[in-house]
């Protein structure tokens, strides 16, 4: 394990997948003599060449369709959308091509292909630079959503959708590119698809993905200080999303919170929490509560824009309420005497 | 990758041949049509009569091993290259022996097997994939092109900006194929374009544009030829505008009363123009008629077979929801 930042991490997997595999190439908006924008392509140009790291024009539909040939051809594109605000660009590319062509052709036909975009408010980006997206790819049957919330992640969870013959889209997220973390050296995979418990505890579940995993650890840090012992497992993959993992910690606890930084209204913490109540609602102790972002479009202002983000104060006071409710219910066999 | 196929046969096909062809084409279309009248095929239908030369010629410019990308009306294309009729008659009917087992439907038959990848309803979507088929083929530099059907409906698409563009920005082994028709569903060329003149877009991308009368099947095909020889030696994409007419409703959707009377008529027919110049280069009619005979007996032969094959089974996609929705974790 070697201190690396977030950043390090995904241009660490990037080498070593095309060292490994001549296929795979890398395209994007800035990603080949400027090395991204956020820097995770840096140095690729110099060592792979123009034919496999490639400036493309600002096309976003253009690219990721493209990028969907090339897969079908043989090719393992990664490309690179440089904010997921503009993938908007290139949803229908991926709704009605990448997530179609594999099931249509019944396999004989696979898209390995990598889309990285980035997310999340914080920057004070203003409303077309700082949403956060991943339920709208995540829809998708067809198509893996991911968000590492950390380095480690960042390298596997980017090395295994490089090897992944299904599409994949990849949301990271913007106030992490700098962040630093131990990373595991030479091959490193986390399986797509699965969510990790990142802290342990027995009193209340904390679910949270991407940026928020950090506020989230955060919070369950404040939480300790008041004797309670919080869970925090990070969702990792929106689709397939874990269920296992997550409806195990909510039987364990019983009381579940459940922190996305994108608007509340149709996004991740609904479906999780639907999961949760659908698989695990005899062992709830309190209806899952759920924090989100207000349900207006991401203000410039910094003041502005830290009234509609969600932080760990928010997962705190949140969790102090499942905490304080305590639903009462007749023992099973009672309910069943009813029916 | 690709696999053989019967439709290419190493030398370009003559003119009795592409004749067969769209002989073929006109079939399976006018039987489409009669099954959906049927309730047989549900869905939109487009077929394409009047503007088979343009589709057939175009295939006759391609080698095996070669990718091809098409649009909503892609019949000629699953012709010109050669897909088996009953399975792609059975496709349409959403029945298991279709190749896609009657997932894609009429407008989605991907077959690597024909480098048919692939048809898209999505307006654009082939040049989209085409870029990406050409930078493949660019890489390994093996010959192969990609001939990108399209529309001139597609034209004014965001996708037709991007993809002509990276196309000649990189040089790529493509030859765009702008199959004219006049319509864009019921809006008539003059009225979504000022420049009807739609080749003479390529220039300003920095490749050729030409135009060829998309009703001479052989001048297509010859025409297509050039561009995809071109593009073989290393010389980039061309833009070839075939102008055709659509003389069929744009599906079996359509309520029509957008057409003037006459507006057909400056357009030969592409039958008796190919027809003609059979029979004046000495092929006897008999010789011709049992072309059209032929043809006949396939599409015949292949409704027969696509009506008697069962429905698919809807279990395997139980299975892959399973995948996608998580439920393997949970039930």
């Amino acid at each position: 394990m070697i201190p690396m930042t977030y950043a390090q991490a995904l241009n660490d997997a990037l080498r070593q997948e095309m060292r490994r595999d001549e296929r795979v190439i890398v395209l994007g908006e800035d990603v080949a003599v400027y090395g991204g924008i956020f820097g995770a392509t840096t140095g690729l140009l110099d060592e792979f060449g123009p034919d496999r790291v490639v400036d493309t024009p600002i096309s976003e539909n253009g690219i990721v369709g493209a990028a969907i040939g090339m897969a079908m051809s043989g090719l393992r594109p990664v490309v690179e959308i440089m904010y997921s605000d503009f993938l908007c660009l290139a949803l229908d590319s991926l709704a009605n091509a990448a997530a179609v062509y594999p099931f249509v052709s019944h396999g004989r036909v696979t898209v390995p292909l990598v889309v990285r975009t980035q997310g999340g408010p914080g920057n004070s980006a203003g409303p077309q630079h700082s949403k956060s997206l991943e339920q709208w790819t995540a829809h998708l049957p067809g198509i893996h959503t991911v968000l590492p919330s950390d380095a480690a992640d960042a390298k596997g969870l980017l090395t295994a959708a490089i090897r992944s013959d299904d599409p994949v889209v990849m949301f990271e997220h913007k106030a992490l590119y700098t962040t630093e973390d131990l990373v595991p050296e030479g091959e490193h995979l986390t399986p797509l698809g699965t969510a990790r418990v990142v802290h342990e505890g027995d009193d209340v579940t904390i679910i949270a993905l991407s940026g928020m995993v950090r506020h989230a650890l955060d919070a369950a840090a404040s939480l300790s200080a008041f004797g309670v012992h919080a869970e925090v497992v990070d969702v990792r993959s929106l689709r397939p999303l874990d269920t296992t993992t997550l409806v195990a910690s909510a039987r364990k606890t019983g009381r579940v919170v459940v922190a996305a930084e994108t608007w509340l209204r149709y996004g991740p913490t609904a479906e999780i929490a639907a999961a949760i109540t659908e698989e695990a609602f005899e062992y709830l102790h309190a209806p899952v509560a759920r924090v989100g972002a207000l349900g207006v479009p991401y203000p410039a202002s910094p003041t502005l824009e830290s009234a509609v983000v969600r932080k760990a104060d928010d997962i705190v006071r949140a969790t102090q309420r499942v905490l304080t409710t305590q639903v009462i219910r007749p023992a099973r066999n009672q309910m069943w005497d009813t029916v | 990758m690709i696999s053989a196929t019967g439709a290419f046969a190493g030398v370009a096909p003559d003119l009795m041949e592409l004749y067969g062809r769209m002989c073929v084409l006109r079939d399976l279309d006018l039987a489409l049509e009669d099954l959906r009248r049927e309730g047989l095929v549900k869905g939109p239908m487009h077929v394409g009569f009047g503007q088979e030369a343009a589709g057939i010629g175009a295939t006759a410019a391609l080698r095996h091993g070669d990718i091809t990308t098409a649009t909503h009306r892609p019949h000629a294309q699953y012709v010109g290259l050669g897909l088996p009729l009953g399975p792609t008659i059975a496709e349409m009917m959403g029945r298991v022996d279709g190749q896609c087992g009657g997932r894609g439907g009429h407008m989605l038959i991907t077959d690597p097997a024909y480098g048919l990848l692939a048809p898209s309803g999505i307006i654009g979507h082939s040049l989209l994939l085409a870029v990406g088929h050409g930078y493949a083929q660019r890489l390994a530099g093996d010959g192969h092109v990609t001939l990108c059907v399209t529309g001139d409906g597609a034209i004014n698409s965001g996708a037709f900006n991007e993809a002509a563009n990276m196309a000649a920005l990189w040089q790529l082994p493509v030859v765009i194929l702008v199959e004219n028709n006049q319509y864009a569903l019921s809006v008539r060329l003059d009225r979504h374009v000022r420049e009807t003149q739609l080749y003479r877009r390529a220039a300003g991308y920095g490749m050729p544009g030409v135009a060829v009368d998309g009703n001479d099947v052989e001048a297509v095909r010859d025409c297509v030829s050039r561009a995809t020889d071109r593009a073989r030696d290393g010389g980039g994409p061309t833009l070839v505008e075939a102008i055709t007419y659509r003389d069929a409703v744009f599906s079996g959707a359509d309520r029509g009363g957008y057409r003037g009377q006459a507006e057909a008529a400056p357009f030969s027919d592409p039958f008796t123009l190919a027809r003609a110049r059979l029979i004046a280069r000495g092929a006897g009619a008999a010789t011709v008629d049992e072309v059209e005979r032929t043809a006949h007996q396939a599409v015949a032969d292949a409704v027969a077979f696509a009506r008697t094959s069962p429905w698919p089974d809807p279990a395997d996609l139980t299975d892959i929801a399973a995948i996608w929705d998580g439920k393997e974790h949970t039930s």
